[in-house]
């Protein structure tokens, strides 16, 4: 470091830190790694005032309501979050007795858009639905690098392990399988944009004796 | 052998599209060539294998010590192999900074790799990823989109491909030329371009690629406009420019040598 930007560093430290007001007791952190002393109990006694809330609660509020927006336009993760609370919903009388100082739930919300009898709320802006944006996580990675082999699927995976496989990939995925293992010599199915149809073509061929097909190169 | 990177220090103008879309266009045109995805978005990485964030990746080459050839893959695209690339490259910047030879990290991976063509894809920024992909490379393609902001911020890229040419003696780098993306017959395009024949003169290459709906599908899909819709207006403008820039820029016949005294 240059004695000018040394200079310039020390002269605007102390600057920078005077506004700062004397901190108040520091919220607890969001999420740490830190091991922290022990909680309260899950239960406290009732003289006892309430832990704080980790986040505040609007910010709270805002996180399930963006939550809520995403469960609304994402029908897989709501099916997720509704086995899941499902499951717990199951378990909850078994594992753990109704806590006396749980908070009331509040009343549940009006839907978007509808009056207190339930009708539709001329007045409710509309919610667009057209554009419904879906999470890509990419084919599984039990797939391995490169073009995956049916052959090699089929052996690991049974038919119907093969079948959930294939039926994660995209066209792309599946013409090269269909290419590299030489499933296709006439190219007739691999020229249409029809992943069912190649889906049934790579099937087909691991139904088969290998030898058939020629060895295959992999990826 | 001849790499080539992709550039353009501002996000959203075709960079990956056209990486993975030239890189099947020159395979198509008999060429072997090796995409590498320097950016840590892996989008040529799921555009071209249906995969994401896959490891081990670039990353475990240019940060840890795992040797190039254990990482490249075959794609979807015939004669197209791939180095992937996973979310933790993003943090690459940092963890590189201090190391020394930073810069040259991708191009001593690279050396003795036998391809006609590497294409290099690149992160939306002039850090040090940028930087290796540009020490690595022999000439620099810059995609620009026809929009209103397209030329803010292309000094900067100019500035920096000539300061590493000064700093790290790269006195062959140059821009191969500079693509033309998302055309659509508009006046605000036609000026764009218009400003941009101007200002690239005799380095603005004649393919416009439109814009097409079916590029974005093709990369919903996991492979490229050739594959998925060739006969369409953006497969037959990246066909287009594979030829031009298999004409503009030859593949080298020697295996990749791109070390210098100072970073080898």
């Amino acid at each position: 470091m240059s004695q000018r930007t040394r200079n310039r560093t020390t002269a605007a430290a102390p600057a920078a830190r005077k506004p700062r007001p004397a901190a108040p007791a520091a919220p607890p952190a969001i999420a740490s790694a830190e091991p922290k002393e022990p909680q309260e109990p899950a239960v406290p006694p009732a003289p006892s005032p309430p832990p704080p809330l980790p986040l505040a609660p609007a910010a709270l509020a805002r996180a399930l309501r963006a939550v809520a927006a995403e469960i609304e336009r994402d029908p897989a993760l709501a099916r997720r979050v509704a086995d899941a609370l499902a499951a717990d919903a199951r378990a909850a009388p078994l594992d753990q007795p109704e806590q006396p100082d749980a908070p009331t739930p509040a009343p549940e919300p009006l839907a978007t858009g509808t009056r207190g009898d339930g009708r539709p709320d001329p007045t409710a802006p509309r919610v667009a639905r057209a554009f419904t944006p879906r999470l890509i996580t990419g084919a599984s990675p039990a797939l391995g690098p490169g073009v995956p082999d049916p052959f090699a699927l089929h052996a690991k995976l049974g038919l119907d392990g093969l079948r959930v496989a294939l039926e994660e990939l995209r066209l792309g995925s599946l013409r090269a399988i269909v290419r590299e293992h030489g499933l296709d010599p006439g190219g007739k199915v691999s020229r249409q944009n029809d992943a069912a149809r190649l889906r049934e073509l790579i099937l087909a061929a691991v139904g088969l004796p290998r030898s058939s097909h020629g060895e295959g190169a992999g990826g | 052998m001849t790499a080539i990177c992709i550039a353009n220090n501002k996000g959203g103008v075709g960079k990956t599209t056209t990486a993975v879309n030239l890189a099947a266009g020159l395979a198509r045109l008999n060429q072997r060539v090796l995409v590498v995805d320097v950016d840590g978005q892996a989008n040529a990485t799921y555009a071209l294998t249906g995969r994401v964030h896959p490891v081990p990746s670039l990353y475990d080459v240019l940060v840890g010590e795992r040797k190039l050839e254990t990482v490249v893959w075959k794609t979807n695209e015939e004669n197209v192999w791939l180095v992937p690339a996973d979310g933790r490259l993003q943090n690459a910047d940092v963890e590189l900074a201090s190391r020394p030879g930073r810069e040259w990290r991708l191009a001593k991976a690279l050396h003795g790799q036998d391809f006609d063509y590497i294409i290099l894809d690149t992160p939306p920024s002039l850090g040090v990823l940028t930087q290796n992909a540009l020490a690595a490379a022999h000439r620099v393609l810059i995609p620009i989109a026809l929009t209103e902001f397209s030329l803010i911020g292309m000094d900067k890229l100019e500035a920096t491909i000539e300061d590493l040419r000064d700093q790290l003696d790269l006195y062959d780098l140059e821009i191969a030329g500079v693509v033309a993306t998302f055309y659509e017959s508009t006046t605000t395009a036609g000026e764009t371009w218009g400003i941009l024949e101007k200002k690239y003169e005799g380095r603005l290459l004649e393919t416009r690629v439109p814009k097409n709906l079916d590029l974005e599908k093709a990369h919903r899909e996991n492979e490229s406009i050739l594959s998925f819709a060739p006969q369409s207006t953006g497969g037959q403008a990246y066909m287009s420019l594979a030829r031009e820039v298999k004409k503009l820029v030859p593949a080298h016949p020697q295996p990749y040598d791109r070390r210098r005294s100072r970073g080898a």
